[in-house]
């Protein structure tokens, strides 16, 4: 199920590409034309996308073939890969993944492009992210996150800015 | 004439180099490459970069040196990154996390560390070494190179993907065509016509190299330790009673380190393939030889010690094309030819004749920072293994902000941070796929260079297919590069029909 599913992905990646690419300036040549090699990636990209799905049907077919033609064999060891909660697994795992990208989002938004500076957004950030993934809910584990991401964001802070000279948004800070 | 110059390489140089600033200036550069190397997004480009100012007061000598230094330092430091948390810190240590860091998941990260910084060592000391002896011819044979010799060499790259693809050569396939993709991203440079960019100036230069690979391997190997039950205790604890690999396992890897060298040299020698290709290819070379294809990316020495031999080796290729042509075997080597600019010496053909003195001492400098990184190394093993004991949950966010701040540092630009996470994203779902993730990246270092070639080809035959395919066959170089691609590619099938050797050589990690 999983690979038909990624096979239709793959096709229509590859028809995006295409349709993407047709808007584009027509060429004098076949060496100036900017859609050239696009194209044939997008054509390669639909025609495995139609061959994992077709073997991945077909394969399919087959097991079940086997299955209802030897009823009592080892069905429930031929499946390869992760079984039925793997579905279930997923979901959760989206459960965890999605609040974590979304945070480091804000982050990154909040850093470089807010008012409130590097430092201080990396602080919060990593205080919130360090109590939020520890498993101890007390004062003390707070206390030591909080001063441990102190001194990460203000050694990371003085170590871009003022030893590579890349230019981070001060922010609040002086 | 170059050999005629040979003979003074290996005693003009001593005088140069070996004085205790010089020594103190390449083992300071050497450390400070691979603290440069070990920060996800801080590349060995970048290292180089940052510390030419600093040369400026220095002699000519002293400042090539030290940035030589930087530059060994950095291709080594990547390494440590990459076994300890699967989280490469630049780009040509890819392949190394994928047996360093099951390795560092048995609790054999220090181990691992040991056989990277020897294999660095030895892989440094034999593209030193060619660098003296061999630079004249080397240089010659990728001097000749012309676009179609390029294609040849960028095809060849690709058909790495069948050892790398996993399970499903499809898959496989199918990740080295989005790679290919990812790579068309920005202003094509033939009619100038931006694609792909969705109005985005930041993506009118291509996507960022390091955002997607620092998103695609680190960011979502973070992920899917976020997404794990439990937030639980550390990993696996790491042994680091023996660090120093023992003879045995030297002796077994020796082969391995040999054929990656060479590899690494070579590849390094030709013009616009660096560190990160010398790295995939002698990777794939390894699986395609070892006793045990199929214990490949799961934690075998072997994979460790060809990479790293490899990507260090490839530092004298690099300076070999550097020195005989002028011409930059790789983005550093390009930094390094500015440098010497600064310096007012210009390399090429007449340096050898002008200033046997200064090649060399490049060539003596490349052998002490050599041995400054086994030091260097050995010694602190121990300490970086130590970093994945950190509980996860302080591990995870410092790793996420470094990442962050590294990919920011290459443009000043939040943009690239926000590609990282977005590939950080991808990789989650293609892991989830099972879809492998290296023919991604492949596709994307190989598919410009490709693309650009084969359009160049097209170009000198006045867009017609049919003598532009003439004009490959009428070379015996490509022919040769086309037919080395055409086994490479065929061999894993053979084999599969054969039942010589099962076709899974590499298993993306789960």
């Amino acid at each position: 199920m999983r690979d038909t599913i990624l096979g239709i992905a793959f096709v229509i990646m590859g028809l995006l590409i295409v349709v993407t690419t047709h808007d584009y300036p027509p060429a004098a040549s076949l060496a100036a034309d900017p859609a050239l090699f696009p194209r044939a990636i997008g054509a390669g990209l639909g025609a495995l996308g139609v061959l994992i799905a077709v073997t991945s049907l077909r394969a399919r077919r087959s097991e079940e073939r086997n299955r209802s033609a030897v009823p009592d064999a080892t069905a429930e060891q031929s499946e390869v890969g992760p079984g039925p909660d793997a579905a279930d697994g997923m979901s959760q795992t989206i459960w965890r993944v999605a609040p974590f990208v979304a945070a480091a989002a804000v982050y990154v938004w909040v850093a470089f492009s807010s008012g409130l500076g590097y430092a201080t957004s990396t602080f919060l950030f990593l205080t919130v992210l360090m109590i939020w993934l520890s498993p101890k809910r007390n004062i003390a584990s707070y206390v030591s996150s909080a001063a441990l991401s102190g001194a990460i964001s203000a050694a990371l802070y003085v170590t871009f800015v003022f030893a590579l000279s890349v230019p981070i948004p001060p922010g609040i800070l002086p | 004439m170059v050999f005629a110059a040979a003979g003074s390489l290996y005693t003009d140089g001593l005088s140069l180099v070996f004085n205790p600033l010089t020594i103190l200036l390449i083992a300071a550069g050497t450390l400070l490459g691979i603290m440069f190397g070990a920060m996800p997004g801080l590349t060995a480009n970048m290292g180089v970069a940052l510390l030419v100012p600093v040369t400026y007061s220095m002699s000519v000598t002293q400042a090539i040196a030290m940035l030589i230094g930087i530059y060994l330092g950095a291709l080594y430091g990547g390494g440590i990154p990459s076994i300890l948390m699967n989280l490469p810190g630049t780009p040509a240590d890819m392949m190394t996390g994928i047996d360093g860091y099951p390795m560092t998941k048995r609790g054999e990260g220090g181990k691992a560390l040991g056989v990277s910084t020897t294999s660095s060592f030895l892989g440094g000391i034999g593209g030193a070494l060619v660098l003296a002896v061999m630079a004249p011819m080397i240089a010659s044979v990728a001097g000749s190179f012309r676009s179609q010799e390029y294609f040849a060499i960028a095809l060849l790259g690709l058909t790495v993907i069948s050892y790398i693809a996993g399970k499903s050569l499809l898959r496989g396939l199918a990740s080295g065509l989005i790679g290919l993709f990812i790579g068309t991203i920005g202003i094509d440079l033939v009619s100038g016509y931006p694609r792909f960019t969705f109005g985005q100036a930041d993506l009118l230069s291509g996507a960022e190299f390091v955002a997607v690979v620092i998103g695609v391997f680190g960011v979502a190997e973070l992920l899917e330790q976020v997404g794990k039950a439990r937030h639980g205790k550390a990993v696996i604890p790491q042994k680091l009673d023996r660090v120093l690999p023992s003879w045995s396992l030297l002796n077994r890897l020796k082969w391995v380190i040999v054929r990656s060298s060479v590899t690494g040299v070579v590849v390094g020698a030709v013009p616009g393939a660096g560190a990160t290709i010398a790295g995939v290819v002698s990777y794939g070379q390894q699986t395609r030889l070892s006793k045990h294809p199929e214990r490949m990316g799961t934690g075998e020495p072997e994979g460790v010690a060809a990479c790293e031999a490899s990507n260090n080796a490839c530092a004298g290729g690099a300076m070999t094309t550097m020195l005989s042509l002028g011409i930059p075997g790789d983005s550093v080597t390009a930094i390094l030819i500015g440098a010497l600019t600064l310096h007012g010496v210009t390399a090429g053909p007449l340096l050898f004749e002008e200033d046997p003195s200064l090649v060399s001492a490049i060539f003596l400098s490349l052998v002490v920072a050599n041995v400054f990184l086994l030091i260097f190394g050995l010694a602190a093993a121990k300490r970086f293994a130590q970093v994945v004991n950190l509980p996860r949950h302080i591990l995870i966010p410092v790793v996420i902000v470094l990442a962050v701040v590294g990919t920011y540092a290459l443009r000043a630009t939040s943009f690239n941070v926000f590609m990282m996470l977005a590939f950080g994203v991808l990789g989650l779902v293609m892991a989830a796929f099972r879809v492998p993730k290296a023919p991604l990246v492949l596709g994307l270092i190989l598919g410009p260079l490709m693309e650009i070639n084969l359009r160049r080809s097209l170009t000198l035959n006045d867009g017609d297919l049919g003598a532009t395919a003439l004009s490959f066959a009428s070379s015996p170089l490509c022919l040769v590069i086309f037919a080395i691609a055409l086994l490479l590619l065929a061999a894993p099938a053979l084999q599969r029909a054969t039942g010589r050797r099962p076709a899974v050589v590499y298993k993306e990690e789960e």
